[in-house]
């Protein structure tokens, strides 16, 4: 099923070249033409390796696996346990990076173009941002991963304050503040989990378990699991926690919380992957996994009906669609956890349409709440048309790439007897279009009216105050309005990429 | 809150916690509409009860209609919880926790 | 919610939580008593001393090394953010009017009112201390030790004369030194990986140590220059009535060295600013 090759090339460099750029660009600092780019080739770069490389193991610092009757291997064919820190790149990790590393050029094209100088810093992090993504997605290794987490909440705390915005310093402390927590339950977990099986590798420590009857030690499991879920919560801005990574989301700037959205849901797919896959046989847990992710798709969504400005309906709405894909998740049936990594994928598309087209509003110099900005459709129709197509596959309509992973989803939920689900699912699809067309209708549709002033973002800024919105944004919306259609009228090229993961967890669980 | 209050007091402060301080037409539909999907996901979400027990459903999806209808508005309270506070956040993450070590450690 | 609202009922919900997580921690801590596996760990002690006495320096720095990478960056990263909140690297989009960043000030550091007998005994606590940092740097694979330690006393010397001389002590480090630095330590550790890699696709293979080049199925060889480039000059020799033994730590002294920076660089540079703010003009411009 997996290649056996444990020295595959990419990975390093999929992880060591945003740290290398980061280092530069933060390092110059100041200098646009440089970090514009350094930063620009790099993250091509990155596309490109994530698009050729082939599907295999990393053992970093080349450590074999002990054979169990003694000896030594080089290849993951044999049983063997892993001395050294195990990455893998299969299926679901090359589309979810392909996908990331597209957003992260787009995003990197976007700031070089929008930001006033000093902006290597923050090019850095972003670059550093969508490295602890990776990490996570491609790690085999609790201690790797509880790393990752870590590395992944102090960037997000980074890229939030960047915009330098008293409401966004709060976001970020208040941010950092639970990650202490939530990083000291995860290292518990870890603690616990290590020392009932004596491996960090987690392909080991599940085969140790399913050798081992551990049944004795019930309690010890469900108090790893309960601090991992704690964790996970944090990490992907589940219920109750969420409105940290709301406040996180709505105060970075648009384009920022295009990769913090990404960065989350590759949390939440890795980490609830990894604990499906351990804990699955144990009473309770898909069930307790299943009531946070219906309470967070619950909350978000009416909390977003309550917002009055678009970045932060958009950042609640987030938050609930996080829940989508983790009840798929949650589920644990082949069905389901396909519905929760396509709608993950979908979901990392739509949003990303939608919060560029917020960061367009922005341009437009009067702020992006429904009360202090309107008319846009006049003077920027294709922005609204991109925008109404964001939220209609955000809605799950029909031929958009939401109504697949959505359909799937409820078709999973139905299956397992749980109708339920499958009409909060719908509910929250349709409230999301409400909460969305709230916010359009006021801002692009509604027309403009002698109170409010709109300004059209002209080519010359420095005439009207006004920056322009750059080119390279449209193309951006372009490319990824292109997907958005294109995954809706053939949901199977990205289900094939989605199948064999779901396969290996629910079968498998200690293949990764 | 006292059990005398007239339909008419009840009717009055329904209107009033709505309206107070937003007199914007847009929000006010954001807060009609949350109140109803709150209504409509408790109800869902207390039907679940059904998976252990028919009979127990019936009862929790009763009561949990009466106290949301006593409870009204419901999406204030929402609101006033679902704020970015710390204490507030922390407090509702103890909750979850030992609602999830209870149930999974002496729920079986 | 304020805290006084913990009083009430919300207090006693809070408190009943509270037994309860702790009871479910304690009662999974009891059952682990007495049933932890070993699992991998013989192996790593089986294998450590074959690179350096300090088996302490082969496990962090080799056998799970690229974990300590990615933590390096950790204490990287915080030092980056840190500063950050307090200005370096804010940004701004260009046209619509926002709000001002946040002023920040500086503590009030009053280097006249220390004493002038501190001053005096000052300049050689600094000198013992970061001789006693380079000291454990240079010992890392060979005695207990390493680079992180050595980051941290020699930041703590900085700090010291911060404290004795304010802004222009003997250890005169400017914030663009200090960012370089932690940059440079950063970039040390992750290229140190780049040798391994280019031989035998395992990044951060240990090409001076070599444990596994010769072991059946290794993909890859390691080329005779690397073995000496980053082998040689870390060699040791342990001499035993059974013979001489010889062992090589490799690239885990130059990735300590790369750790020492970035430590360096990114704790100074958290002291500095934090006392005395940050500000994008050139150091001496008022």
């Amino acid at each position: 099923m997996n290649e056996p090759i444990t020295n595959l090339w990419s990975i390093p460099l999929l992880i060591v070249i945003p740290i290398l750029t980061a280092i530069l660009v933060n390092l110059l600092y100041n200098k646009a033409n440089a970090i514009k780019t350094i930063a620009i080739s790099s993250s091509i770069t990155l596309l490109a390796i994530a698009l050729i490389s082939p599907f295999g193991f990393q053992w970093f610092t080349g450590q074999p696996g002990v054979i169990p009757g003694g000896g030594y291997t080089f290849s993951a064919d044999i049983f063997a346990w892993r001395l050294s820190l195990e990455y893998y790149y299969g299926s679901l990790q090359q589309i979810l990076i392909v996908i990331m590393s597209l957003l992260l050029a787009f995003v990197v094209f976007i700031s070089t173009r929008v930001l006033k100088k000093n902006f290597g810093t923050y090019i850095g992090l972003l670059f550093l941002l969508y490295t602890s993504a990776a990490i996570i997605i491609m790690v085999n290794d609790f201690y790797h991963l509880w790393i990752g987490v870590e590395f992944g909440s102090l960037l997000v705390a980074g890229v939030v304050a960047a915009s330098g915005e008293s409401i966004s310093q709060k976001a970020a402390l208040k941010y950092t503040f639970f990650s202490a927590l939530s990083g000291a339950g995860m290292a518990i977990s870890l603690a616990l989990i290590l020392g009932l099986t004596g491996y960090s590798n987690i392909s080991d420590a599940i085969r140790f378990m399913s050798n081992n009857q551990l049944g004795g030690m019930s309690g010890v499991l469900y108090v790893a699991f309960g601090f991992l879920i704690l964790s996970w919560i944090y990490a992907g801005g589940l219920a109750p926690t969420h409105p940290l990574k709301s406040d996180v989301y709505g105060a970075a700037y648009p384009h920022a919380t295009i990769l913090l959205q990404t960065q989350s849901k590759l949390m939440l797919v890795a980490m609830g992957l990894i604990i499906l896959r351990l804990f699955s046989g144990l009473p309770f847990a898909k069930e307790v996994m299943l009531a946070i992710s219906v309470i967070t798709m619950m909350l978000g969504v009416v909390m977003a009906l309550l917002q009055t400005d678009f970045r932060w309906t958009l950042a609640y709405l987030i938050i609930s669609h996080s829940g989508l894909v983790t009840v798929g998740i949650s589920l644990g049936t082949v069905a389901g956890i396909i519905g929760g990594l396509f709608q993950a994928v979908n979901d990392i598309i739509y949003m990303s349409i939608l919060l560029l087209c917020c960061e367009a509003v922005l341009y437009f110099g009067s702020g992006t709440s429904i009360r202090s900005i309107s008319g846009i459709a006049k003077s920027s129709p294709w922005l609204t048309g991109a925008v109404i197509v964001g939220a209609l596959a955000a809605s799950g309509i029909p031929p958009l790439n939401g109504f697949q992973s959505e359909l799937i989803l409820i078709q999973a939920a139905l299956g397992q007897g749980l109708p339920e689900i499958a009409v909060i699912i719908l509910m929250v699809s349709v409230t999301t279009f409400i909460a969305l067309f709230k916010s359009i209708y006021s801002i692009f549709l509604r027309p403009a009216d002698q109170t409010i002033i709109v300004g059209k973002p002209s080519a010359d800024a420095t005439t009207t105050g006004l920056s322009p919105v750059p080119k390279v944004l449209f193309l951006a919306l372009a490319v990824l309005i292109g997907i958005a259609i294109i995954l809706g009228v053939y949901p199977n090229l990205a289900l094939n990429f989605l199948n064999e993961t779901a396969m290996k967890v629910v079968y498998v669980p200690w293949v990764p | 809150m006292g059990s005398i209050d007239s339909i008419y007091d009840k009717v009055k402060k329904y209107i009033h916690d709505f309206a107070s301080g937003r007199g914007a037409s847009s929000a006010m539909t954001g807060y009609m509409s949350g109140e109803l999907q709150t209504v409509v996901f408790i109800m869902i979400i207390a039907a679940f009860f059904r998976l252990f027990s028919i009979p127990l459903g019936m009862v929790i999806l009763i009561g949990v209609v009466a106290a949301v209808l006593y409870f009204a508005p419901t999406i204030k309270t929402m609101e006033r919880e679902n704020a970015s506070d710390l204490n507030q956040v922390l407090f509702w993450v103890v909750i979850y926790f030992a609602a999830i070590i209870a149930v999974t450690l002496w729920g079986r | 919610m304020e805290m006084g609202e913990l009083k009430g009922a919300r207090g006693i919900v809070a408190l009943v939580a509270l037994v309860i997580i702790f009871a479910g921690v304690l009662f999974s801590f009891l059952q682990l008593n007495g049933n932890v596996a070993r699992g991998i760990s013989p192996e790593y002690n089986r294998l450590a001393y074959l690179e350096a006495p300090n088996n302490l320096a082969s496990w962090v720095y080799d056998l799970r090394g690229f974990d300590t990478f990615i933590e390096t960056g950790v204490i990287y990263v915080g030092a980056v953010v840190s500063v950050l909140a307090l200005g370096r690297g804010i940004v701004k989009v260009k046209g619509p009017r926002e709000e001002e960043p946040v002023p920040q000030t500086s503590f009030d550091f009053k280097p006249d009112t220390v004493p002038i007998i501190l001053k005096y005994f000052g300049l050689p606590a600094i000198m013992l201390i970061v001789s006693y940092g380079l000291l454990i740097v240079t010992g890392a694979a060979t005695s207990g030790g390493g680079g992180f330690q050595c980051g941290v006393i020699i930041s703590s010397a900085y700090l010291l004369g911060m404290a004795i001389y304010g802004k222009s002590n003997p250890l005169n480090l400017g914030k663009k030194f200090l960012i370089g630095l932690g940059s440079i330590g950063w970039a040390t550790y992750g290229l140190c990986g780049l040798p391994g890699y280019l031989a035998t696709h395992y990044w951060q293979y240990n090409v001076g140590a070599d444990l596994w080049s010769s072991y059946p199925g290794f993909p890859g060889a390691v080329p005779e220059i690397l073995r000496t480039v980053f082998g040689d000059p870390f060699r040791l020799a342990l001499v035993l009535k059974e013979g001489t033994f010889y062992s090589s730590a490799g690239i885990v002294p130059i990735i300590n060295l790369g750790e020492a920076f970035n430590v360096i660089g990114a704790l100074g540079l958290i002291f500095l600013v934090f006392a005395y703010g940050w500000s994008d003009r050139k150091e001496g411009e008022t």
